[in-house]
């Protein structure tokens, strides 16, 4: 593969203890000779904003309650996000709301695309052993379509 | 017959938190409570495992308070290995922990509460949230954010990871202090005392403005209860020291060593949540408050200039002990005060130079630990056999044991908001609020992306007549 034209930070989300939430994790493991900067968060929000510094494009994956079939894999731009309501607790600070933040505050560390990977999850409440088979699945495709954004510098 | 309003922020996980609030044929409040449905089988993983790891795996519970598990794990080793740490590794463990307290309590403060008490109770939801406040407030954002970042900067250069540390261990600490880090770590001190001439006047002025706006916060949202903090040299601490319980007037009622909290602490179930009730026992069972605004009143004396200043304003305003459950908000503040100054105190100590790390083997036995958790009291408690591997884990989370008083919390907020009225917004934003105040870490590891909607049956009689969603 060869670099990317454009600076890109993939930022990758999740516990790597909770069953579908370790999904970030196992794709940050897969991800780590991808000619980007790549970042882990345990929780993703508001602790993003301090890591960017100034990079065109930033690629967030996660996984995602949509509603749609387990393993699903939704590529957004920023923008189509749903917004989160708001929050009973620190856990609770969604995407779209951290990179609102971002441009009020910081707009000249703000990457001009900013596109979620997410990988639908059903399992939330268990331990890493109980992944869903699906999304286990969907591991190896969600890393192809990370380094097929990277190839076109960032576009989806 | 009964009606039950329901209100069920279901986060992002389904059935993973809803309120209820039963209202009884007058209209009148029966009951109130949050309904948890926690993460299974943490406690079951660690089985089996190598105790040493414990202050690693432990803090990848929680993405929130990772360095409370990681030091409360590091103490519970030291226990069951029966060496006494050195008090170098002491001070640089609880300079970790301050920088994690900064960050913890910068991050609660603004953005969490900070909606609330910038748009008010009653405003607009589609304002009254976090990206509202920034743009209320781009300035005093920036400040929180940066004093937030500086918390995780003296987290991470202690602790060798910023969101899960790795550097405190059995014995001691790994990391090693030099003249260039002590420099660096100097300039950020310097730098968040620097902020807080402008940051604490900017948040009591918004709680006092919230109070003015909803003088219930004031009358009725009161909770007096037991408390529980941790005490060391006549002063509130949060790695070490012994535990002390008062009773609603604050008279001390006892104080015991952390080996001990299983012979006062019982949980007992309750048939509408998977999360255990955890009452003080002593002369029958007490519900009792955990987190900052227990610590300071159980114990009303930091050791240091600023935050025992501001304490004395706390106490003038929201009495000693304090029962308002908005206070809670001004005692994170004046907790920060204190994180900054004795990190300070700690970085400047000559002791901070010594041996940090005594070696250590595992009899078979009992390993006892905890921290003062950002949201209050974390137990770790850990079976060991011979050979150094876990067989049993028992952890006791500062919201379970803050559970009763937040239901207490959300019937208040119920009474005084719900009960009686029409307006729909008011009510989520009450109970919301009365929640937040304790920042539950519902099950500290849930935070996919997605749509949260909030909702609220209400149903009389087994039969739903209404439904209040949040989205619509």
């Amino acid at each position: 593969m060869s670099a990317p034209d454009r600076r890109t930070i993939i930022v990758c989300i999740g516990n790597e203890l909770i069953a579908d939430d370790a999904v970030g994790f196992e794709i940050f493991n897969r991800l780590v000779d991808c000619p980007a900067r790549l970042e882990f968060c345990g929780v993703g929000g508001i602790d993003m904003l301090p890591l960017l510094e100034g990079e065109t494009d930033m690629i967030v994956v996660d996984a995602v309650q949509f509603g749609a079939e387990p393993g699903t894999i939704h590529v957004l731009p920023w923008e189509s996000l749903p917004h989160s309501s708001s929050a009973i607790s620190a856990h609770g600070l969604g995407l779209r709301e951290t990179i609102e933040i971002g441009t009020i505050l910081y707009p000249e560390k703000m990457p001009q695309r900013v596109t979620l990977v997410g990988i639908e999850g059903r399992c939330f409440n268990r331990t890493r052993d109980y992944m869903t088979a699906e999304v286990q699945d969907a591991i190896e495709p969600a890393v192809s379509t990370i380094e097929n954004i990277l190839q076109q510098g960032g576009t989806i | 017959m009964k009606k039950t309003i329901r209100i069920d922020p279901v986060t992002r996980i389904e059935g993973h938190a809803k309120v209820f609030i039963n209202l009884n044929d007058d209209g009148s409040l029966d009951n109130a409570g949050l309904v948890v449905n926690e993460l299974r089988g943490f406690e079951k993983i660690l089985i089996g495992m190598e105790a040493d790891r414990m202050p690693h795996i432990t803090a990848r519970i929680c993405g929130v308070c990772p360095t409370a598990h990681h030091i409360a794990a590091s103490n519970a080793l030291d226990y069951a290995a029966g060496v006494t740490t050195p008090p170098a590794a002491m001070l640089l463990r609880e300079l970790m922990y301050m920088g994690h307290i900064i960050h913890s309590h910068s991050l609660s403060i603004f953005v969490l509460q900070g909606p609330d008490l910038v748009m008010g109770l009653d405003a607009d939801p589609a304002v009254r949230n976090v990206v509202g406040i920034v743009q209320a407030n781009p300035e005093l954002a920036k400040i929180a954010l940066r004093l937030r970042t500086i918390g995780q900067k003296i987290n991470e250069m202690v602790g060798g990871r910023g969101t899960h540390p790795v550097t405190s261990v059995a014995g001691g600490i790994t990391f090693v202090l030099d003249q260039e880090k002590k420099k660096i770590i100097q300039e950020w001190i310097d730098e968040a005392r620097a902020l807080l001439p402008t940051v604490v006047p900017a948040v009591k002025g918004l709680l006092l403005k919230a109070l003015d706006l909803h003088p219930a916060m004031l009358n009725d949202w009161v909770a007096p209860s037991w408390g529980l903090g941790t005490v060391l040299n006549d002063r509130v601490s949060l790695i070490e020291g012994k535990l002390r319980a008062i009773d609603e007037t604050g008279a001390t009622m006892l104080e015991f060593n952390v080996d001990e909290y299983d012979k006062y602490l019982v949980e007992s179930v309750v048939d509408w949540s998977y999360m255990k009730k955890v009452h003080f026992k002593l002369d029958g069972l007490h519900e009792y408050r955990v987190g900052p605004m227990a610590r300071m009143n159980a114990m009303r004396r930091f050791g240091t200039e600023m935050a025992d200043a501001e304490y004395a304003e706390f106490a003038k305003l929201g009495g000693s002990p304090c029962h308002l459950t908005v206070f809670q908000t001004y005692a994170k503040l004046v907790e920060t005060i204190w994180a900054i100054e004795r990190a300070d105190e700690i970085i400047n100590d000559p002791a901070v130079w010594g041996e940090t790390r005594v070696p250590v083997t595992f009899k078979s036995g009992r390993g006892v630990g905890h921290s003062e958790a950002p949201r209050g009291t974390l137990i770790h408690d850990y079976e060991i056999d011979e050979k150094g591997i876990i067989r049993a884990a028992n952890l006791i989370v500062a919201t379970q044991q803050n559970y009763a008083i937040i239901n207490r919390s959300v019937e208040q907020a119920a009474q005084s908001h719900v009960i009686g009225k029409t307006d729909d917004a008011a009510l989520l934003n009450a109970v919301e609020f009365s929640i937040r105040c304790y920042d539950p870490c519902l099950s500290c590891a849930t935070h996919a992306v997605g749509r949260m909607p909030l909702e609220i049956a209400i149903t009389c009689g087994g039969t739903t007549v209404k439904t209040i969603n949040r989205n619509n």
